[in-house]
């Protein structure tokens, strides 16, 4: 493959029981870029989404990412290659506060090592200051500066949402990975989360997208892909696979 | 009052102590990282078997150590070496057992496992004569520096008393420095949503394995400091019942609450467990055990229903330097504490987009 592509999925499949969720599907993302993954409901594209982020294992077909293979690894191993995903149902941690929450997310913690806290809390002390401010940072830009003392499980559902792909910024990723953002949202939320993601599109962060809403998918990716049935049927500008027959029929008849 | 009280009193005093130490433990495994530990009591165990077993004096073969008991090795070790073998000892059941149940397990499967592992585990001990003697268990364990010391007895609990307090005061500082770092966080956020942790880049099966094994280590530790008082160590001591005890304790006292688990120790099996022991004598002279565990039961139940935090909840950490809203408008919030913070209200000029890519 080209050298600048980031993501290459190449013919992977998935089966549930007797049920084909995913059939040779392969796409590719590369450096910079953003792609939308579309198509009806049961089109297989969230098994495509856990397949990447290694929560699932492909049947067959690879996955490599950064010019590594990734397929089958264990979703920690993925998510410290910096593919970092957020779920359809949030997922925040509940009984944490919303700075914590960011916390966590910060990659190879000092104050995480068996060695780090033997040593004590000089060990990783400037390291957690360090966290905070940067934490802070981002909780100011998605505006959940207020809440940070807030336990995350008192959020609405749509700050929910943005505390998700907060956290998921704060540990750094190389390709962010998001599962309908926007799923359950209150509209007025929607149109906050869709200009913090028109941002991190502005500023070149690579993502891979699903979402039903195709406005903010318009705004938000250079290129779409649409499944449907578990197979890759269109590929290309969103403008364009909508005009294509087969995609208007898999939305009929799915 | 006769010193029968006093003898009474030293002897709550080392059960609380020891029910501290194992609570503390037990609450790095079930509050902090929420591993539902049914085989917490093993772990206590095998501390006090190990301690007992590097103190009695050698056995050459089966029943010919100390009092004609048969048990494995025997070696007469010096203060305070049997206790760290016994910390070790719980470390290294912990890890045998983490094993088996956490990269598979969750939730109720995982009680479940741990449950049996606690049947098998006294089926072994009950059964096989040669290793620790069977269901009839050591006696005759000595008691730490008691040759050295050499006090009248009452002295001597009282001494016992003081060493237990320090030992908990380690045991406190060791699990405090893990609940107020960065893995206490992680381990609570595992608690939480593993499956997002683990989206984030954590090891989380090896965060909750270091829990376990904490857990383990204080689990031998209380073990020990308890068969070293009371000098006799067999598998009636321990049923898979003794682990509910402690787990009771920590439901009704708080998950992941240090003064909360105080609060359950001094409840549970020391207030309640030592109340039953005044009622009316009743039935068969098992009447008193029974009795225990059926309020213990009940005290689980009743606080699942109305009040599952517990007494005291686990603490929401707030941060230094939060600030006030309106000093964070402009979306760029000054940094904590850190020692080149500007004041509050001062302007730093740091612009721009703050994303990954700044």
């Amino acid at each position: 493959m080209t050298g600048d592509a980031l993501l290459v999925v190449s013919h992977i499949s998935r089966s549930f029981g007797g049920v084909q969720a995913v059939a040779d599907a392969s796409m590719t993302i590369s450096r910079g870029e953003s792609l939308g993954l579309i198509g009806p409901n049961g089109a297989g594209k969230s098994t495509v989404l856990g397949m990447v982020a290694g929560a699932l294992v492909p049947d067959s077909g690879s996955i490599r990412f950064d010019g590594e293979e990734i397929a089958g690894m264990p979703s920690h191993k993925v998510g410290s290659r910096g593919l970092i995903r957020t779920f359809q149902i949030s997922s925040e941690f509940p009984r944490l506060t919303v700075l914590q929450n960011l916390l966590v997310a910060l990659p190879g913690q000092r104050g995480e090592q068996v060695w780090g806290l033997i040593r004590g809390r000089g060990a990783w002390q400037a390291e957690e200051e360090r966290a905070i401010a940067r934490a802070r940072e981002l909780l100011a830009r998605f505006r959940l500066a207020e809440m940070e003392s807030e336990y995350a499980g008192n959020l609405s559902g749509g700050q929910r949402r943005l505390l998700e792909v907060a956290r998921a910024l704060m540990a750094g990723p190389k390709l962010l990975l998001l599962d309908e953002p926007t799923a359950g949202v209150h509209p007025k939320m929607v149109g906050e989360l869709r200009e913090q993601l028109r941002t991190l599109r502005e500023e070149g962060l690579p993502m891979l997208m699903i979402e039903h809403e195709l406005g903010i998918v318009e705004e938000v990716c250079q290129r779409v892909v649409v499944m449907a049935r578990g197979h890759v049927i269109a590929e290309g500008g969103l403008a364009e696979v909508r005009a294509l027959p087969e995609v208007k029929e898999a939305y009929v008849a799915g | 009052m006769g010193s029968g009280w006093e003898f009474y009193l030293t002897l709550l005093l080392v059960y609380l102590g020891v029910d501290i130490i194992a609570c503390l433990g037990l609450n790095i495994q079930l509050g902090l990282a929420g591993i539902m530990d049914f085989a917490f009591i093993i772990f206590q165990a095998v501390g006090a078997y190990v301690y007992a077993i590097f103190t009695l004096g050698p056995a050459n073969g089966p029943g010919q150590g100390a009092g004609g008991q048969s048990y494995l090795w025997g070696t007469s070790l010096p203060f305070p070496l049997p206790y760290i073998l016994a910390t070790v000892a719980g470390v290294i059941l912990a890890f045998f057992c983490a094993a088996v149940v956490l990269p598979r397990l969750r939730g109720d499967y995982e009680a479940m496992a741990f449950l049996v592992i606690s049947l098998i585990a006294t089926g072994i001990a009950t059964n096989q004569v040669g290793i620790f003697n069977g269901a009839n268990g050591l006696y005759g364990i000595p008691q730490p520096l008691s040759g050295v010391l050499n006090l009248p007895t009452l002295s001597y609990d009282w001494f016992y008393v003081g060493l237990t307090a320090v030992i908990c005061v380690l045991a406190w500082l060791v699990t405090r420095r893990i609940t107020t770092s960065p893995m206490g966080r992680l381990l609570r956020a595992v608690r939480e949503n593993e499956q997002a942790a683990r989206a984030l880049g954590k090891d989380a099966t090896r965060a909750r394995m270091f829990a376990f094994l904490v857990g383990g280590g204080l689990a031998g530790l209380s073990g020990a400091v308890l068969v070293a008082f009371v000098t006799a160590w067999a598998p009636a001591s321990w049923g898979y019942a003794e682990s509910f005890v402690y787990i009771t304790a920590i439901v009704v006292g708080g998950f992941g609450n240090d003064i909360g688990i105080l609060i359950g120790v001094l409840l549970v099996p020391i207030l309640f467990g030592e109340l039953v022991r005044f009622l009316p004598a009743y039935g068969r002279s098992t009447w008193i055990g029974a009795a225990q565990l059926m309020v213990y039961g009940l005290l689980t139940l009743l606080f699942l229903w109305f009040r599952p935090q517990g007494l005291i909840p686990e603490r929401r950490q707030r941060y230094a330097g939060g600030g006030e809203p309106s000093l964070r408008a402009g979306g760029t919030p000054s940094a904590p504490s850190a020692p080149s913070a500007p004041s509050a209200g001062r302007i730093r000029a740091r612009l721009g987009p703050v994303g990954r890519l700044r």
